[in-house]
């Protein structure tokens, strides 16, 4: 036991699906499979639920991207966000207060304009902003950094512990069995078919097995003999004292490798990134990045300066060279379903979880999840999504 | 109070009036002094609090002064010509229409907001922007004030040991590891010797010499800055990462510390008590009344009681009688069991001693007397003031943020930091849990640590290749 | 203690964090301090644990929850800052970093 649908005891000796990982991708994908009926469903964390990445991110959620396989996903992902709440039964503090991509550059106002057009033509909530509109939305920012940029009203935030909660929660009133303090140590495999999981607490058959292990996820591949182009890496995040409300809508600083918002306590909480890829599995903080972070948010908002920090930390997650999610299976592995490599996992879970158990209930293959393919890695058709704020281990232009 | 004659006083405004404090107080000190006893307002249920722990960890007296907010009043020394306003509470913290909110607490109990308006989002929206502008009540740094805390110079430093902490251990490390000839980095914030400075009564324990504390530490601190191996950094040691041993703010200053070897010398914690109404201005832990008393200059209160859980609540009561204070009891719920003899010495002065618990404190904005409960039932204690007494925590936070670092993870598996620890991090004091350690037996962890730092760059310079 | 008692006292002064919403965020199932500092905010405010951290230890003391055992870590991860330092003052003095 460690939160509130979390079983007591040791874990069983089959299932229909053994999830390995208790994050939103994990804790989701299991819910929305119980909701179809799955019966005998397992969620296995060797820690707390949303102990991952699922419990550090920046809880930043919108779909205004420039690729139609981002917009297809995130798009259906934000309308679930929306009635997300009202379905599990628990207020998880979504705050569609808006999203605003902020652009500093000529070069970074150009692709704006573009992206709000494509915008419009796909349907999505997308307004241009000038110099002066993003001001009079957020006066605190510091004009010398604001160029213009793209509000989505539709787009906000929510409360990474409550969702992650509030899915346990409804899974676990749908039949999923949820076990923390299981540790996932291997899988079992017989003529190309994975066919459980080895654990801390003894082996347990599975017909599935759905990794969504966050940033353990290519460990729990290379088990299954399944080797991709995905790197771990490691990501931080500070958040200061409660505030008066000077930032409503989440913001992504394309120029600071950067995004933000402010709690409904009042608390700054924004993450940076360094041009290249940290790729690192600990979850200690660096002081790299805490000076970083400091000395950006203090440049992007001068009131900052004068907030105390109250707390930074790191968490890790695994990234394909595209920085998109990869869902789906592998040919010649049977039983083995992955749903990993997700840089924006939190914002994309509502959508992802939702057409990745329609998917494995119904054997039909989902068109918005295609693209996002395992597959993809390894025949070189990598997604091109230009809206994003995480380095791609590419030297900047 | 009585009447003073020393030469150097300082002036402050608070809330548009001026108050008058004496050279080397802080804020905290001086407005109890001018009978101020609510210092700000609570998060949530907005409670009056006041003054209570003394050293800045318990987050209840943050000011905002010159337009800075969370300052906290306990630690900042008073400069003279300060604006200074207290924080939350309308129309002011001292009467607050807010705490209409402690009324409603059984609707606001943790976690209410994932249990509000789950069926209806626009409510839920609406509601989440009263509670953000309620929360963050009105606390923004205003910009010049946001613009002085800027660092002006970035530095490092690379020493041989690094000494977080310039209490009596702390001290008495820094000098065993300079004695041994390294180069020592002394962290401390505020003035040398910490929390022994106010402790000026009990006889050495923990000096080789009989000295009180307070003399021990005096002296220590006039060895440290004459020494010359030795630096001291008045300043906030703010974390310990990979790659770099601390990083360190001092008035205005940046510093990145590099060395082989770190003394963790934090120190230790007042440990509060838990019973209705423990939160109220009055309430105090016994480092913040000996502060008062013998850091400050200020009489903590007229009458108190003392609840205690070991020896310390005596020897505190026998500080507040001699600085006038009058104790209603000694409250000690092993009182018979345990403590019969310091009992006695307390009998003389007419202070009775109680075998029996708080149970709960009366009085709407601050003490007005104690409900305690005891085998003959329960009983009133009046007073203005109620002492908390408990054994100490140590200051663990630096402790195990050495062992991540060490470990490589903060989720490495677990097990006692002390264990876990490499010989280039020592840990002296009340840190370690020690907090009777003498000097010398801290002098001789700085010797440690100064011998590890020598050997790690020994072996640094033995494995580079020419 | 009284449910009333407990509503009164208070373990958490940064969030007005009281003994009874500890123990009812136990019995809910928030049965670990990672989990207990989330549903409560203990340990979140400005004093990040030096407080409150005794009063979670006596609390899973009287719960039957030995604090300090090898798979049951007493207190949440330690993060930085050990003391809550302004922004300011740890950004570059000369500017936005490269």
């Amino acid at each position: 036991m460690s939160a509130p649908g979390v079983r007591a005891g040791d874990p069983g000796a089959s299932y229909d699906v053994v999830v390995i990982g208790a994050g939103i991708q994990g804790l989701s994908t299991a819910y929305e499979l119980a909701k179809r009926g799955v019966r005998r469903i397992a969620v296995l964390d060797r820690a707390w639920p949303g102990g991952g990445a699922s419990g550090r991110n920046g809880e930043l959620i919108r779909s205004i991207f420039s690729s139609p396989e981002w917009v297809g996903l995130f798009d259906l992902s934000l309308r679930r966000w929306h009635d997300l709440s009202a379905e599990l039964d628990m207020n998880v503090l979504f705050s569609p207060s808006g999203y605003l991509v902020l652009a500093s550059t000529d070069e970074q106002w150009a692709n704006c304009e573009r992206d709000h057009a494509y915008h419009r033509s796909e349907g999505v909530d997308s307004d241009l902003l000038s110099h002066a509109d993003v001001l009079a939305l957020v006066p605190a920012l510091n004009p010398e950094i604001v160029r213009g940029g793209i509000v989505q009203p539709s787009g906000g935030f929510a409360h990474h512990d409550a969702v992650n909660w509030a899915y346990l929660k409804a899974g676990a009133r749908h039949g999923v069995e949820v076990y923390c303090d299981v540790t996932v140590t291997g899988l079992t495999t017989a003529a190309g078919r994975v066919t459980g999981v080895q654990t801390s607490r003894g082996p347990i058959a599975a017909g599935l097995v759905l990794n969504t292990a966050g940033g353990n996820a290519l460990d729990v591949n290379a088990w299954a003999g399944i080797t991709l182009p995905m790197v771990t890496s490691r990501l931080e995040m500070l958040v200061t004292e409660p505030l008066a409300p000077f930032l409503r809508q989440g913001l992504a600083a394309l120029a600071l490798l950067g995004y933000c918002h402010q709690t409904a306590r009042g608390e700054f909480v924004g993450g940076t990134e360094r041009h290249h890829v940290d790729e690192s599995r600990s979850q200690n903080s660096t002081w790299d990045l805490l000076a970083d972070m400091a000395t950006k948010w203090v440049s992007l908002f001068p009131l900052l300066s004068g907030a105390r920090l109250l707390r930074h930390w790191a968490g890790t997650v695994t990234q394909a060279a595209d920085l998109a999610p990869v869902i789906g299976s592998v040919p010649d592995v049977d039983g083995f379903v992955m749903s990993c490599g997700w840089v924006y996992g939190f914002m994309g879970a509502p959508g992802a979880s939702t057409l990745l158990a329609e998917e494995i209930v119904s054997g039909t293959p989902s068109p918005i999840l295609a693209p996002f393919s395992p597959r993809r890695l390894v025949e070189g058709r990598l997604i091109a999504e230009s809206s994003l704020v995480v380095p791609t281990g590419e030297d900047p232009a | 109070m009585t009447a003073d004659h020393s030469p150097s006083t300082v002036r402050f405004t608070f809330e548009g009036r001026d108050v008058e404090a004496k050279a080397g107080q802080t804020l905290g000190g001086a407005l109890h002094a001018d009978g101020v006893r609510i210092l700000t307002r609570s998060f949530k249920y907005r409670r009056p609090r006041g003054y209570t722990c003394g050293y800045g960890a318990c987050g209840n007296c943050p000011l905002t002064v010159d337009g800075l907010p969370g300052v906290n009043a306990c630690e900042r020394p008073v400069e003279g010509g300060e604006d200074v306003r207290r924080e939350r509470g309308w129309p002011s913290a001292g009467a607050d229409v807010f705490r209409a909110a402690d009324v409603a607490a059984p609707l606001l109990t943790a976690g209410f907001q994932f249990r509000l308006f789950t069926k209806t989002p626009w409510l839920a929206h609406r509601a989440e922007r009263v509670m953000a502008w309620v929360a963050g009540a009105g606390r923004l740094p205003a910009p010049h004030a946001a613009a002085a805390v800027r660092a002006t110079t970035a530095e490092s430093r690379d020493v041989d040991v690094v000494v977080v902490g310039g209490g009596l251990s702390g001290l008495a490390a820094s000098l065993g590891a300079a004695d041994e000839g390294a180069a020592v980095l002394l962290v401390h914030r505020g003035a040398l010797g910490g929390r022994a400075l106010a402790r000026p009564g009990s006889a050495g324990v923990r000096d080789d010499a009989g000295r009180s504390d307070r003399d021990a530490a005096l002296a220590l601190a006039r060895r440290v800055e004459g020494h010359p191996g030795v630096e001291v950094l008045d300043g906030t040691a703010v974390a310990t990462f990979d790659g770099v041993d601390l990083i360190v703010v001092s008035q205005g200053r940046r510093i990145a510390v590099t060395a082989p070897s770190m003394v963790v010398a934090t120190g230790s914690y007042d440990v509060p008590m838990s019973f209705a109404g423990n939160d109220k201005p009055g309430v105090m832990l016994a480092s913040a009344v000996r502060r008062l008393m013998h850091v400050e200059r200020v009489r903590p209160g007229r009458r108190a009681v003392v609840v205690t859980e070991d020896a310390s609540g005596y020897e505190i009561t026998r500080e507040l009688l001699d600085a006038g204070v009058s104790v209603t009891a000694v409250v000690d719920p092993d009182a018979r069991s345990r403590r019969p003899a310091l009992a006695a010495p307390l009998a003389a002065a007419r202070v009775p001693v109680l075998a029996a618990r708080p149970e709960k404190v009366r009085g709407l904005r601050g003490v007005r007397s104690l409900l305690v409960r005891g085998a003959d039932g329960t009983r009133r204690l009046r007073g203005d003031l109620v002492v908390v007494c408990r054994p100490e925590r140590p200051a663990e936070e630096l402790r195990w943020q050495r062992h991540y670092v060490e470990a490589g993870d903060t989720q490495a598996p677990k097990g006692s930091p002390t264990a876990a620890l490499s010989d280039t991090t020592v840990v002296v004091g009340s840190a370690a849990g020690l907090p009777a350690q003498t000097v010398q037996d801290s002098s001789e962890s700085g010797r440690r640590a100064a011998r590890a730092a020598r050997a790690r760059r020994h072996d640094a310079s033995d494995t580079q290749t020419p | 203690m009284s449910a009333r008692s407990d509503r009164r006292t208070i373990v958490c002064p940064c969030h007005d964090v009281t003994l009874h919403d500890l123990k009812v965020s136990w019995e809910r199932g928030y049965t670990h301090p990672e989990t207990l500092k989330r549903a409560t905010a203990l340990f979140m405010g400005p004093c990040q644990g030096k407080y409150c951290a005794p009063a979670l230890d006596d609390f899973l003391e009287s719960v039957g929850a030995a604090p300090g055992a090898e798979d049951s870590p007493a207190r949440p991860t330690v993060r930085p800052p050990l003391y809550a330092v302004r922004l300011g003052e740890l950004a570059d003095p000369d500017g936005e970093s490269a």
